[in-house]
């Protein structure tokens, strides 16, 4: 039973329940730096690690937590889990950290992760709510690595700063510019919500 | 600080060609769930203008006087957040007693803006490019003026778009962000008219 | 007893908060003493680095190699006040002084920029650039801190104008940044006023 559970949940936030197609949950702190893939990648650790914990931590007082200060609450928790990112970024990958700049500290305003305490640990016990946790990092950093992929190697023909593309390739500047990111995204959406939309027809015929 | 980066220039940037929602996609959230319709997003756009230039100011205050002085500039992200918060419940509790009108309009918006990235996105920035008082508040002023062009601009696109046919999985968020997409190129046109040196 | 209830409620979310409060603040403080020094020697690590990198050695980012570099080779010139004017880059073994570093700040796009920047000795052509720290937009102005750009400077004169990116440049030109025009002139800037800066101070006072 318990093992089921975990998984269905696991699956769940991989999969149909993904916050970032659809929920388009959190997208604003972390799709700024999509155009370095490395700086995607250390977001999106960043990010799993704080909403596991945050999670973890939410579940853990949920039963002794008032409701009426819940949001003051949880924002000082993720705050301060985003701390310890921060200051660890700093001291021992200190070249990232420059180039994040202050997108470390957005995470706290991630919409993914307050989403998370209070739809699920809040409920939840702290064991399944950190998987939950995992699980939407996940499922939101796969979505945001492969838009970094694409935005990088058409941006800059290059992928995690290696030039994968000859010099035959002109860099689409645009990829790396800001409206980059919305179209690269729109057009990652609307391939994943069509196949879903075939798989349903595909069923119910 | 060098005297190249004029309050004005910060501010024109912040609007149009360093739009915080169009560049930096802060405050996308809100920006998708609210744009629907042009009146909410004035009253919401209204509310940020108004929080964000008032919070830059007060984190500004914050950080130079009691975080810098005492080396707990690592605190900021909670001090930050914690101010806001405050300052969002200070202000709807004040409006609440002073005018209905004014807490119909605004009121209901506020308990969003603490979770709207956006605002602490501008503390945050402002902290990082060491700006000074006068220009973390007219960067707060046109970050927030620019977020609500953005959101104004984008719910009466979808306003519009409401009986057009948009293909079936790009309806709600992925045709929200096409916009978005052609909204940033368009700003990206101003580019070129206002200049930092 | 209704009373009682009251105060309860009244203030029981207060001392929670302020439990929690002080027990997240604890724990980030702890963290932060024990990584302090770190982030400091980062930070100062940093700047020999940049300052070696922009004089033209050629060092790998060995902090060991660059720790021992600057002990033997590197001199800060610093005024009255203590303040750091330029830094002189001896040349390995020997005292005779191969390149100057002075560290110039100039608006960017965003916020400043600041960068060592190199000159040979006799200060008539660039020994190197090296960004110390900038906020211009990641993957666009961002690219003036990537190798190509930095590396291009080195054996240049000045005074330095930019050329669109991959056109060929000549001895006062470099290539500039598609995309990204106000961080490739602010960069013209700095170079620029760096060695107007590197003329008076170094060249006034030997």
């Amino acid at each position: 039973m318990k093992g089921y559970k975990v998984k269905k949940v696991f699956l769940e936030d991989l999969g149909v329940n993904n916050p970032v197609f659809i929920q388009v949950l959190g997208i604003c702190s972390t799709l700024a730096v999509t155009n370095v893939l490395k700086n995607t990648v250390v977001m999106s650790v960043g990010l799993i690690f704080v909403t596991a914990l945050s999670n973890v931590t939410v579940s853990w007082l949920r039963n002794i937590m008032p409701s009426r200060i819940r949001m003051m609450v949880e924002t000082l928790i993720i705050a301060s889990y985003v701390i310890i990112v921060d200051i660890v970024l700093k001291a021992y990958m200190p070249e990232v950290s420059r180039q994040l700049g202050p997108y470390v500290g957005l995470i706290i305003t991630n919409c993914i992760i307050m989403g998370r305490a209070e739809a699920f640990a809040l409920s939840n016990p702290p064991g399944l709510s950190f998987i939950d946790g995992i699980a939407s990092g996940i499922g939101y950093s796969y979505v945001l690595v492969v838009i970094a992929i694409v935005r990088e190697l058409m941006g800059s023909g290059s992928i995690w700063g290696y030039h994968i593309l000859g010099d035959w390739w002109t860099n689409w500047s645009i990829m790396v510019m800001a409206p980059g990111a919305f179209f690269t995204l729109a057009i990652f959406i609307w391939v994943v919500k069509g196949i879903m939309y075939k798989r349903e027809e595909g069923r119910s015929s | 600080m060098s005297e190249g980066l004029a309050f004005y220039a910060i501010f024109f940037a912040a609007i149009f060609t360093n739009n915080i929602l169009l560049t930096n996609y802060l405050g996308m959230c809100s920006f998708l769930a609210v744009s629907r319709e042009v009146d909410t997003s004035m009253g919401l756009g209204w509310a940020v203008v108004f929080v964000m230039t008032a919070t830059s100011a007060l984190n500004w205050l914050a950080y130079h006087y009691i975080l810098v002085p005492f080396d707990l500039t690592y605190l900021r992200f909670v001090v930050f957040i914690v101010i806001i918060a405050a300052f969002v419940q200070i202000v709807e509790m004040i409006i609440e007693r002073v005018s209905d009108k004014l807490y119909i309009a605004l009121g209901i918006f506020l308990p969003l803006i603490t979770v709207n990235c956006a605002i602490l996105g501008v503390s945050l920035f402002m902290v990082i490019r060491e700006y000074t008082f006068i220009n973390s508040i007219f960067f707060g002023l046109g970050s927030g003026i620019g977020w609500m062009v953005a959101i104004i601009a984008m719910a009466g696109i979808r306003q519009k778009m409401a009986r057009s046919r948009v293909p079936r999985a790009l309806v709600g968020a992925g045709i929200a962000l096409i916009i978005a997409g052609i909204m940033a190129l368009a700003f990206m046109g101003f580019s070129g008219m206002i200049k930092i040196t | 007893m209704k009373k009682e209830s009251f105060a309860k409620k009244r203030m029981y979310p207060v001392v929670f908060m302020l439990l929690v409060t002080v027990a997240f603040i604890s724990v980030t403080t702890v963290i932060y003493t024990f990584t302090k020094d770190t982030i400091k020697l980062n930070e100062r690590l940093r700047l020999k680095q940049a300052v070696l990198y922009a004089g033209g050695t050629g060092l790998s980012s060995d902090p060991v190699e660059i720790e021992k570099a600057f002990d033997d080779r590197v001199e800060e010139i610093k005024d009255d006040s203590g303040r750091v004017r330029y830094y002189t880059i001896r040349e390995e073994g020997t005292a005779d002084i191969e390149s100057y570093v002075v560290i110039q700040t100039g608006a960017g796009l965003w916020g400043e920029i600041t960068a060592g920047v190199g000159f040979d000795r006799d200060l008539d052509s660039f020994r190197g650039l090296e960004i110390i720290d900038q906020n211009e937009t990641p993957g666009l102005g961002g690219r003036i801190d990537e190798a190509w750009f930095k590396e291009q400077f080195m054996g240049k004169q000045p005074p330095l104008s930019s050329v669109p990116e991959g056109d060929p440049a000549s001895e006062n030109q470099f290539q500039a940044i598609t995309g990204a025009s106000y961080s490739t002139e602010a960069i013209q800037n700095i170079v620029n006023a760096a060695r107007e800066y590197a003329r008076t101070e170094i060249q006034g006072t030997e």
